[in-house]
């Protein structure tokens, strides 16, 4: 059942074995097994109940309605935009689709720094198996790649480096290139067709538009979630809705979840908001003399890894393309006054690639997410081998850039910077890149309130059950001990799947 | 003409709508009086849609904006930033999205949006960009997998899925 603000006439108070804070892929999950096994499951979702008509591909309403803070969340400094889905479903709903496995190199990080045998590759296998069938997870076929895709495969072939077809979960795909507002075509199998519609064949009731403002804890099987209807958001009045459960799983996201945790006071663990890992991006953008069409096709269908280890030690960065329609462009693009302008005129003839890195090769703590004076605080700062690999990566994409034919290629420094040939690279060295001289980008925030043995390091041990709080989970990007290094949803599906098993239906 | 009337901004009063619309000439290269009938209101709207806390931050913005003091500072001459030409209103957007000063660079990021996502967001806009827009209805004529082949047909049920 699914239960709108606008379909709220009085406060709620209701009972369940579980109480879900969170409908994306964490949360779904979790939900399809609690009530696979017949438990009674609510799910809380901030944002708005979505079908396919609603995904209408106006970007100037889905961007504002489907996205956190209207699609401009950022960090308190504004230098590193993050892009999160604040929708049914969460960000599955409206991302790219890109399905890639955790790799190996980082699953045996989490063995040997995190003491997780359990999440080996041999023991994660099964799940990614499992996952990967339920929601159609395949390799784009060679002939589906759109021309942005195919600069990728042919800048590499000429540079002599490694690129290849990624994974995606569709089924029907018409490639119209507006995954990031969400599937008109319901191609995408995202959490809304697979894992949230199973949990919603059993006994579950999911209340959108209600924001989960705290938990009170007062035991293992005891506890009580309280959220908030949005009401001003439907034009109603708003309503308070209580949940009486045994179990509470936090899915929130690496932003959400540390701030209602630090709302309910659930602060034993002083890592609790820390070590946040953004995948920091930052692009170069080509200008060619054909046409690219980067707002259509299917957005991204092809990766390059080949600087996936720069440090011997699994960190480096990887380059992937992102589609481009007005507004995010019209906002983003480099330049000031009739430069800028005519750089977005030629929309169509450009190829935007990104450049995303593996943070954290210093294992320090970059990044925090806390709830302080009444509002959200997002600090990061990349540290210096991360901010090495961004750089490398930057020059890296413009040189495929020109291997695939760009006339020119910008990148995005306060400085307007313009290459005309890839032996104007040297230029961008001399560049100030701090805050906001380099705009950076995220959609993968992860961390904050990471998994591990023991509480000096880790908020939740392998069952995914917080040290400090038994009976409350966390199940979502929040718990990965440090960034996946490949697009995360299949890597948050993996581990909460791993976790649910581990935990034995969360000990219910 | 936009049916709506400026009255109807709840953010923007007259100054700070001055303000912004001189702002976004000199960022986005577009003459005022070709800004578009909805620029205004979807700054309105975005920013009223924001949280309390980032609107009174933009609040300050403005009014810092609207200093001729601030002026002086940047550009050796005491005006209101609307009333600067073009070249001294970009030179002081471009010291402030170079500035040494983390603030300054902060604002005009922050600028740059509201600015962006006012003028692009405008429908009118697809045709200065040669953008076919939605695909919805269009699937053989817009660049998809479907491009000179068929129309797309919605499932008549959701049991076809």
């Amino acid at each position: 059942m699914i239960i709108q603000p606008f379909q709220l006439s009085e406060n709620v108070s209701t009972e369940a074995d579980v109480c879900i804070i969170g409908s994306g892929a964490g949360g779904s999950l979790a939900a399809s097994r609690l009530a696979e096994n017949g438990y009674s499951v609510v799910i809380l979702e901030e944002g708005p109940f979505v079908n396919r008509e609603d995904l209408n591909q106006n970007e100037k309403v889905l961007l504002r309605r489907l996205y956190k803070q209207q699609a401009s969340q950022a960090t308190d400094d504004m230098s590193i935009r993050i892009l999160q889905g604040r929708v049914f479903g969460g960000s599955p709903t409206i991302n790219w689709m890109t399905c890639l496995r955790t790799p190996d190199h980082v699953l045996e990080e989490w063995v040997r720094d995190f003491e997780l045998e359990e999440y080996s590759s041999k023991a994660m296998a099964p799940h990614f198996e499992h996952i990967e069938k339920r929601m159609k997870v395949h390799t784009v076929p060679d002939d589906e790649h759109n021309p942005q895709n195919r600069l990728i495969l042919n800048g590499a072939k000429v540079l002599g480096i490694h690129a290849e077809a990624s994974q995606n979960n569709s089924d029907g795909c018409i490639g119209c290139g507006y995954c990031g507002t969400g599937c008109y075509y319901d191609a995408k199998q995202d959490m809304r067709l697979t894992f949230l519609g199973d949990a919603l064949r059993g006994n579950t009731t999911v209340y959108t538009g209600v924001r989960a403002e705290k938990i009170h804890y007062h035991g293992r099987n005891e506890q009580v979630v309280v959220g908030v209807s949005l009401g001003s958001e439907y034009g109603v009045s708003s309503r308070i809705i209580k949940i009486s459960c045994r179990r509470v799983v936090v899915a929130g996201s690496a932003i959400g979840t540390p701030i209602v945790l630090q709302k309910s006071k659930l602060t034993r663990n002083k890592i609790l908001g820390k070590y946040l890992h953004l995948h920091p991006v930052t692009i170069a953008v080509g200008r060619y003399d054909h046409l690219i069409d980067p707002s259509y096709g299917i957005p991204q269908s092809t990766w390059s890894e080949e600087y996936w280890n720069l440090n011997g030690e699994g960190y480096g960065f990887w380059v992937e393309v992102a589609p481009v329609q007005p507004i995010l462009g019209g906002i983003n693009m480099p330049g000031i006054g009739e430069e800028r302008r005519e750089i977005i005129r030629n929309l169509r003839r450009l190829g935007v690639m990104i450049v995303l890195v593996r943070d954290g090769a210093d294992k320090q703590s970059s990044g925090e997410v806390k709830w302080t004076r009444g509002r959200k605080s997002i600090r990061y700062r990349l540290s210096p081998t991360d901010k090495k690999h961004l750089l490398m990566g930057l020059e890296n994409a413009i040189e495929l850039q020109f291997a695939a034919g760009a006339k020119e290629v910008y990148t995005l420094h306060a400085q307007f910077t313009k290459l005309s040939s890839p032996n104007e690279i040297p230029r961008i060295r001399n560049l100030r890149d701090g805050p906001n001289e380099l705009p950076l980008f995220s959609a993968h925030p992860t961390g904050t309130a990471r998994m591990g043995t023991g509480p000096s390091y880790s908020v939740v041990g392998p069952t995914l059950e917080m040290h400090d709080y038994p009976g409350v989970f966390i199940m979502d990007g929040s718990v990965l001990p440090t960034a996946p290094g490949v697009n995360p949803m299949i890597t948050i599906l993996g581990v909460v799947s791993r976790g649910y098993e581990l935990s034995d239906n969360l000990g219910l | 003409m936009s049916a709506k009337d400026s009255g109807s901004l709840e953010f923007l009063s007259p100054s700070r709508l001055e303000t912004l619309e001189a702002v976004a000439e000199a960022i986005l290269g577009v003459p005022r009086a070709e800004l578009g009938d909805d620029f205004k209101f979807n700054v309105d709207e975005y920013i009223i849609g924001l949280p309390l806390h980032l609107q009174k931050d933009l609040k300050r913005l403005f009014f810092s904006l609207g200093s001729p003091f601030v002026s002086l500072f940047f550009v050796g001459r005491f005006s209101r930033f609307s009333r600067l030409s073009i070249t001294q209103r970009r030179s002081y957007l471009k010291k402030w999205s170079l500035s040494r000063i983390p603030l300054l660079r902060t604002g005009y990021v922050a600028l740059k949006s509201l600015c962006g996502w006012g003028y692009y967001s405008q429908e009118s806009v697809h045709a200065e960009l040669d953008y076919p827009g939605p695909t919805i209805g269009r699937e053989d004529e817009t660049p998809t997998l479907l491009y000179g082949k068929q129309k797309w047909h919605p499932p008549s049920s959701a049991k076809e899925r």
